[in-house]
């Protein structure tokens, strides 16, 4: 059965484009556009992975990060920030939230492809 | 230049980072076939788009990178940086991408002392310079070295790739970030950020010339 993304992203064109990158790994990919909503589908879905961005409307992707890991039915779902704000103050506050790792804006295709496939123990 | 125009020119630098990027994007996807197939002379044509926009985000990069080190209050979170580490790290990050390109990967760095830098901005001089490396690498290989001196540590990143011109680096280097022939290795952004940031440390970026091989040291020092 395909393993299910969850991006949550405000961007609609970046979402066409990692949803074709996605699909054609095999992923199911499912997506919102803001935290609140992000927050929602995470609930109601329980995917396998999350690809978060962080200047979302609504609510942030650090504190939709924050609010997954505190929920005991989702905390253990990996989690990547996907963002432009990549540097050494956003790595500790990444940290701080508990995500597995960071990918920065603009992103190469090939990296967010086998950071999702290894935190999914694809392979 | 003056400062209002370097502020315009990263304020269009940053507007034109993501519909670029996404363009990038939507480009590489239909050269990797995910749309579907694509006949040779629509590859060829794609591949022409896909060259000048990775040109064209080096050049926006390189403007927000440079400005960042050279208009915001920077400040060197300082410490003691295992010198040897470092570079392990720098190696551990390019391996794989050296050896998709069907690279050696050199390194000489057997040393055990430590360097006073920031780490984040040190790890960034390595990978800017790797990168401007594996970008002018056509064929043979790229390395790495470090020697420890009395006060300092000489870093090395060299390779086999597109010659050097120390004519072209004094120029750039002068230059303050106005624009220079992009074309140029000597004029790449990532060299001039490089510089920038070893600078910061105190330390001094020169470039060497060879016959076969061109180099990039820089040393930063061993205490503040």
């Amino acid at each position: 059965m395909a393993k299910k993304v969850l991006l949550i992203e405000d961007e609609q064109d970046q979402i066409k484009l990692v949803t074709l990158r996605l699909k054609a790994k095999g992923y199911e990919v499912h997506s919102s556009t803001d935290g609140e909503k992000g927050l929602a589908k995470a609930k109601e879905l329980k995917p396998d992975l999350i690809l978060l961005d962080v200047l979302l409307p609504k609510m942030n992707g650090l504190e939709v990060c924050r609010l997954l890991r505190a929920d005991s039915s989702m905390s253990s779902i990996p989690i990547i920030l996907f963002t432009a704000l990549a540097n050494e103050e956003f790595d500790q506050n990444a940290k701080d939230v508990k995500a597995n790792a960071i990918i920065g804006k603009p992103y190469d295709a090939k990296v967010l492809l086998e950071k999702i496939s290894s935190l999914l123990g694809d392979k | 230049m003056s400062q209002d125009k370097t502020d315009l020119s990263t304020y269009v630098a940053h507007s034109l980072r993501t519909p670029l990027s996404i363009s990038r994007e939507a480009v590489n996807i239909v050269l990797d076939e995910i749309t579907g197939p694509l006949s040779p002379e629509q590859r060829e044509t794609l591949s022409l788009a896909k060259e000048n926009m990775d040109r064209l985000t080096c050049i926006i990069e390189g403007v927000i990178s440079l400005h960042s080190i050279k208009f915001d209050d920077v400040i060197l979170n300082r410490r003691q940086i295992d010198a040897g580490a470092l570079l392990k790290s720098a190696v551990s990050r390019f391996a794989e991408e050296v050896r998709r390109r069907g690279l050696d990967f050199r390194t000489d760095f057997d040393i055990s002392c430590e360097i006073s830098g920031d780490r984040h901005k040190l790890d960034k001089t390595l990978d800017l310079l790797l990168e401007m490396s594996l970008k002018y690498t056509r064929s043979g290989h790229i390395g790495v070295s470090a020697r420890e001196r009395e006060r300092d540590v000489e870093f090395r990143v060299f390779d086999t790739g597109e010659n050097l011109s120390p004519a072209d680096i004094s120029r750039l280097m002068q230059s303050q970030g106005q624009c220079v022939d992009p074309t140029m290795r000597g004029a790449d952004f990532g060299l001039l950020v490089a510089g920038r940031l070893v600078e910061l440390h105190g330390g001094a970026l020169r470039v060497e010339s060879g016959k076969d091989v061109s180099s990039v040291v820089f040393t930063i020092p061993k205490r503040c």
